[in-house]
């Protein structure tokens, strides 16, 4: 599966990589690298079942937790 | 064959393929065509949802394009989408989580930046407009 992953995020970059660089726009290849790395590391650690910050898991806490705190009762 | 879309209820009258005649056969027909018709609702709701998310996409890629200062948006459309792709592959363990967060959480969470951020925006961009000196000798 890693494979595959590293070879369609290969085949992405040699599509769109050639054409920044030959218009000599470096900053949208350096957004474009910068964002394609964090894609390729967020894409493994989902292969790999390795858990990463979820930002549901952490709101749900405080939203609860402002909830009882402004109106005085739980509504879980 | 294929199942009956009525169900187990409706097999000891009538089959698909049978010919049903008088009021029976008119309700028979009437409970398969009501029964075909959540196709209807699946298609709004992929329509309607196709249509948030690429508003929202759009928006994304166009904000961080403008933030970054970048010439053209276009380069930020491939990775903004795998990164989207990634984080929601993740994002719930089970159907039933997303039901319980979006009746529960998001409408709390989702008062800040549906409700809060776009006032504060409205409210200073009425300050701007209001204090522009429109026609001066600036412009």
């Amino acid at each position: 599966m890693i494979v595959f992953l590293f070879a369609a995020f290969a085949a992405l970059t040699m599509l769109e990589a050639p054409g920044l660089i030959k218009k000599k726009q470096w900053r949208e290849l350096t957004a474009y690298s910068v964002l394609m790395l964090l894609a390729i590391v967020i894409s493994v650690f989902y292969l790999k079942h390795i858990p990463i910050p979820n930002p549901v898991k952490n709101t749900q806490y405080y939203v609860k937790d402002m909830f009882e705190y402004l109106f005085g009762f739980s509504y879980d | 064959g294929l199942e009956h879309p009525c169900g187990a209820a409706s097999k000891g009258s009538a089959m698909p393929g049978q010919r049903v005649d008088g009021a029976a056969g008119q309700i028979h027909g009437l409970r398969v065509w009501l029964t075909r018709l959540d196709v209807l609702v699946a298609l709004t709701l992929l329509v309607t949802v196709f249509m948030k998310v690429t508003v929202f996409y759009y928006s994304t890629v166009l904000g961080l394009a403008q933030l970054l200062r970048l010439r053209s948006y276009r380069p930020l459309i491939v990775p903004i989408g795998l990164i989207v792709m990634a984080i929601s592959a993740n994002l719930y363990p089970s159907d039933m989580e997303q039901v319980y967060a979006a009746r529960y959480i998001w409408p709390f969470n989702a008062a800040l930046f549906e409700i809060v951020l776009p006032l504060i925006t409205l409210i200073s961009i009425g300050l701007r407009s209001l204090f522009k000196n429109t026609g001066g000798e600036n412009e």
